[in-house]
């Protein structure tokens, strides 16, 4: 797993690569804290190149929309592949992200 | 033409990774769907982690077994552990209606699995769990 991080307009937007699961977790969880800990409240995360996501994966991204909410910010989702796209749907996670297929549509939630 | 692996790891995390390698090797000459990997690779991860985390009252290193068939038409995963009596299909499924405030965090492992795989079987036989599970190859 590979996390990457870009800021435009003042949306940050971090791209996760490969696996999310119980093994990866923990380091992503760092990478997560180190943005929420910081003053940017527009958090856009790209799922493009994320081939897998577990129970251990989804458990991070509700920790930071936790964080998020409490901080009065606001984080959406984009661009997942199909099977990634299922596991949110089965979940009901996808009830409880702003999910976008582009990048595009999704920095202009985040902006509106 | 059916196919088998037996895979024995210790009740440890760190040892998904390789297992999960390993179970990719063994597929990787035949005409599995991402879809049914993608479940396998699920499946893997959330019921062995689970065992790893509640299955044990001691501290103990413990051996899990993992077993890969594979025919024309499916895969059958079975997992054998000495951990508690413990059948996931008993579970009730969770909450999926709460919003992010009253989410519980985490419990979406094993309902995941149960969704995702075509069958799942549990038996207790001599102190042991042994969980059958079914993905279709498409």
């Amino acid at each position: 797993m590979e996390i990457t991080l870009q800021e435009q307009d003042g949306v940050v937007a971090l791209a996760i690569n490969g696996r999310l699961d119980a093994v990866s977790a923990v380091d992503a969880d760092k990478e997560f804290s180190k943005v929420l800990d910081g003053d940017k409240d527009k958090l856009l995360i790209n799922l493009r190149a994320l081939d897998y996501i577990s129970s251990a994966g989804l458990r991070v991204l509700l920790v930071v929309a936790k964080r998020m909410q409490q901080k009065g910010g606001k984080v959406a989702l984009c661009c997942m592949v199909d099977n990634v796209k299922e596991v949110f749907e089965i979940s009901g996670f996808s009830s409880i992200f702003k999910i976008f297929d582009s990048q595009e549509e999704c920095a202009a939630f985040l902006n509106g | 033409m059916p196919e088998n692996v037996t895979i024995k790891i210790k009740n440890e995390l760190s040892e998904l990774p390789g297992l999960i390698e390993q179970a990719h090797e063994f597929l990787s000459s035949s005409n599995v769907s991402s879809k049914a990997l993608y479940a396998l690779d699920l499946a893997l991860e959330e019921m062995i982690s689970n065992t790893i985390k509640y299955g044990y009252d001691d501290q103990d290193e413990h051996l899990i077994t993992v077993n890969l068939n594979l025919d024309d038409t499916q895969i059958i995963l079975t997992l054998i552990d000495d951990g508690h009596d413990f059948n996931p299909m008993n579970l009730h499924a969770p909450n999926l209606q709460e919003d992010i405030s009253h989410r519980a965090v985490g419990g979406v492992g094993i309902y995941l699995t149960r969704e995702l795989v075509d069958k799942m079987e549990h038996s207790r036989e001599e102190g042991k769990n042994s969980l059958d599970i079914y993905i279709n190859l498409l």
